[in-house]
């Protein structure tokens, strides 16, 4: 596969799961707010911006943050780089690029879901309940989409690099969701309210994540802050844990083959995941800020990495010397 | 018959229905079964053919002062049916023409043979401004230069056959020939049950085999060039490339070594390229030997090209025979190469060179269609009962400027068929595009691409101009399915 085009498929891949996380976590958030009465207006709404990392692009624009503001900033603005309409153009502008290698079937759905964003995101984000049947709806359309790509494309490079954007965002927003859910929320309640309170901003992060069925399925007792970090960041088996994210890049790598520097950057990640102590983190929101951002630049690295590995174009001949198998890239069951 | 018919009449000859208004056996099952259709029904039918375009994502780039737009493929729901004995008379023709021409080209750039028997003159070719010198003396690939043709066959109002014209640099429309039949799957499965209709997929299966038959490698890697995402026809090649399991490149994405082969970018190095067909015209492909500004290029391609280490689809120089003063050769051509008789008319034409005929096209330009010599897309032409006096006067200047870069042909009637326009059926004109291959061996499309004209009385048909299209039917007019046989499907015991 071209070294250019396989750039855009890892983009196409991070995009829409970028999208994906955009209309998940605005449904998550506003069924959550309905459960958390008595904090004002722009308590409410403001924890989206800051997980997307907007602040300051919001706050250039808007004095606070509304349900109108704050749909508005991040389903329609083509001012926001974020913006869900802005995902779907780049979407669009990737997928052109590659539109040769996408399955025939998924390059139809993508590109039907593109019009329809284009179409109807306007008329429904000032309201509720048209906008949550739209966020619904292009939710499941984003996971059927993943789901044709898993079964209808040969599991070969053009599918690892999707894989790894796929991961490689989804890590990214766990990290996000985390630091604003928790810290946000936390300071909305005084330190001698009762721990149920306290650990309500427990179940809203596992909600975030809609991980709070998993969580009451695998560990039985009361949310609380240490068994909710350790079940988001380490547990091998939830889809959006940060641990299974990183299992499944450095899969794709070692599939993939050649350099060994996206490797090391995720075993980095994985060691510093492993020295986690959770009591300490859930009582410590300044820890657990630090923690959290140190995840994050070590998750730039990765990213960095695996662009020099793969994308950048290196004038030597492919065959054997690079170690990618450019026809199969290695097939096995994956972990 | 319905309503939707009432006042239909073809100013020529009518693909569909015959003179006494009945349909024409070979789209009889076609007519019956649209006419048992309720008008809702058939509404429904053309708006479902509009959203598969949609979903599918077919579309064109036109190039505007606001950037590129991409405009959905128009097709009109009514497919053009043609009879597969009539077809097959045509099919033996293109060959016929195709072989003729990969010859002439092939001596053209070696023994020039048919320059010293004084067939064709010396100079016409020498000032054809898609004659290269670069590729005198090279022998591509079993003596072929243009694997790809697309040439264009109109009918006039007597029942007649025409070729219009050949284009041998970069043909384009093939993927909406296909797109088209998919679409109309969606739009009326049922119909394709009751009529014998050839299928057209088969081509890009030929595409490959003829691509890779260009090369010694067993299994020969191959790639598509396009000029990138902006070119008008980039729907196309990320088709083709995805169709034949090619990589789509650019020029930016391949590098010509020491070593003389041409490599492309992959992920972790370069990776070896033997075939490339390219859909980038010949004076951008290799700006060390063409134009020396092209970025869309690769330095040294050509180099690679005459050394044998790469095949190039058209090969360059092939554009030679795309000339229309050169196609009023044609049938000249065929006699000379293979002693045989044109199976396909040409339209009569009239070289601007010449001074007597070109009097004859100063005189009545007010009737005859007059075409530049190597433009494509419609662009440039007059259409003289069409044009107005200032045209005209503005065409006369351009032929007196430059005669050998003119040709006049009479004004055909063109034939039509019926488009789905309000709710009723109205006779417009078309053409209709097969393409040719010919590498070890030669086939033919079923049928091509039908482009037709939306406007009443129009003549022009191409998609950048407002033109439309339509599935294109070879049929067997005189056959009954059998019914075929399945065996059961094992079912679980109770």
């Amino acid at each position: 596969m071209l070294a250019r085009v396989a750039e855009n498929m890892y983009w196409l891949s991070r995009y829409l799961e970028r999208a994906e996380n955009t209309v998940r976590l605005i449904q998550v958030h506003s069924n959550l707010l309905m459960d958390l009465p008595g904090l004002d207006d722009h308590q409410s709404w403001i924890p989206l911006i800051s997980i997307n990392g907007l602040d300051k692009e919001f706050a250039e624009v808007h004095v606070s943050a509304t349900e109108t503001s704050v749909n508005h900033f991040l389903l329609t603005d083509r001012d926001n780089p974020g913006s869900l309409i802005n995902d779907f153009a780049a979407i669009q502008a990737n997928l052109r690029s590659c539109r040769d290698i996408i399955p025939k079937t998924s390059y139809e759905s993508i590109n039907s879901l593109c019009r329809l964003v284009s179409r109807e995101v306007e008329s429904v984000y000032a309201q509720p309940s048209h906008r949550l049947v739209f966020l619904r709806d292009v939710e499941d359309r984003l996971q059927s989409i993943s789901g044709s790509l898993n079964s209808n494309m040969s599991h070969d490079l053009a599918y690892r690099v999707m894989r790894m954007g796929c991961y490689l965002e989804r890590a990214d927003m766990t990290s996000r969701v985390i630091d604003v859910q928790s810290t946000r929320l936390s300071a909305n309640y005084s330190s001698g309210e009762l721990i149920a309170i306290q650990n309500q901003r427990w179940v809203a992060v596992l909600r975030t994540l809609v991980a709070h069925q998993m969580y009451r399925q695998q560990l039985r007792r009361p949310v609380n802050g240490p068994d909710t970090l350790a079940f988001l960041l380490s547990d091998p088996g939830l889809p959006r844990s940060y641990a299974f994210c990183l299992n499944h890049l450095d899969d794709s790598f070692r599939k993939v083959g050649g350099s060994e520097a996206p490797r090391k950057a995720v075993a980095a990640l994985q060691q510093k995941l492993d020295s986690a102590v959770y009591p300490t983190l859930a009582n410590d929101p300044e820890k657990l800020h630090e923690f959290l951002d140190d995840l994050q630049l070590g998750m730039l690295d990765v990213s960095a990495a695996l662009s020099t590995a793969y994308f950048q174009s290196q004038d030597t001949v492919a065959d054997g010397e690079s170690g990618i198998d450019q026809e199969t890239a290695v097939l096995e069951t994956s972990v | 018959m319905p309503d939707r018919w009432k006042h239909y009449e073809s100013p020529g000859f009518d693909e569909l229905i015959a003179n006494d208004g009945a349909p024409r056996q070979a789209a009889k099952h076609l007519i019956n079964w649209l006419n048992e259709l309720s008008e809702a029904d058939l509404s429904h039918r053309q708006r479902a053919a509009q959203l598969a375009i949609e979903q599918m994502g077919i579309t064109f780039t036109v190039y505007s002062d606001k950037g590129n737009i991409d405009r959905e493929w128009p097709l009109d729901i009514v497919p053009r049916v043609i009879d597969a004995l009539e077809w097959s008379k045509i099919e033996a023709g293109l060959k016929q023409r195709l072989k003729a021409l990969n010859l002439f080209i092939n001596d053209l750039y070696n023994d020039q043979a048919i320059l010293k028997d004084n067939i064709i003159p010396r100079d016409l070719i020498e000032s054809s401004s898609n004659f290269r010198p670069e590729c005198l003396g090279m022998n591509p690939a079993h003596g072929v230069w243009a694997h790809i043709c697309g040439s264009d066959l109109v009918r006039g109002d007597d029942g007649t056959i025409y070729v219009l014209e050949d284009n041998l640099r970069v043909p384009s429309g093939v993927s909406y020939m296909i797109e088209n039949r998919e679409v109309m799957k969606r739009a009326m499965p049922e119909v394709f049950h009751q009529c014998h209709i050839l299928p057209v997929d088969n081509y890009t299966e030929n595409l490959q085999n003829m691509l890779s038959s260009l090369s010694d490698e067993e299994e020969p890697c191959l790639v598509v060039m396009t000029p990138g995402v902006f070119n008008s026809a980039y729907f196309e090649h990320t088709f083709l490339a995805q169709e034949i399991g090619a990589e789509l490149v650019e020029g930016r994405d391949l590098v010509v070594l020491d070593d003389g082969y041409v490599y492309m970018r992959v992920v972790g190095g370069l990776k070896r390229v033997d075939v490339i067909y390219r859909r980038v015209d010949d004076a951008f492909i290799d700006p060390e030997c063409f134009n020396p500004d092209s970025t869309l290029g690769v330095s040294g391609l050509m180099k690679a090209w005459r050394a044998g280490k790469v095949a190039i689809a058209n090969a360059p120089g092939a554009g030679v025979a795309d000339d229309k003063v050169i196609y009023s050769y044609v049938p000249d051509i065929i006699r000379y190469y293979l002693n045989e008789e044109p199976l396909i008319a040409n339209v009569p034409t009239y070289r601007c060179e010449n001074e007597e005929e070109r009097q004859h096209v100063l005189d009545n330009l007010a009737d005859l269609v007059v075409k530049p010599a190597n433009e494509s897309g419609g662009y440039g032409m007059l259409i003289g009962p069409q044009s107005t006096a200032e045209e005209q006067a503005e065409m006369a200047e351009n032929i007196r400027k430059n005669p050998r870069n003119y040709i006049g042909q009479p004004t055909l009637t063109l034939s039509t068929s019926p488009i789905l326009s309000e709710g009723r059926y109205q006779p417009r004109h078309l053409d209709l595009r097969p393409f040719v291959l010919q590498g070890k061996e030669m086939t033919v499309t079923t049928g091509g691409l039908t482009r037709v004209a939306m406007v009443e009385g129009s003549l022009v048909v191409n998609s950048s101009q407002g033109g439309g299209s339509k599935d294109t039917w070879v049929v067997h007019s005189n056959n009954t399915s059998p019914v075929p046989n399945n065996s059961q499907r094992q079912t679980q015991e109770h």
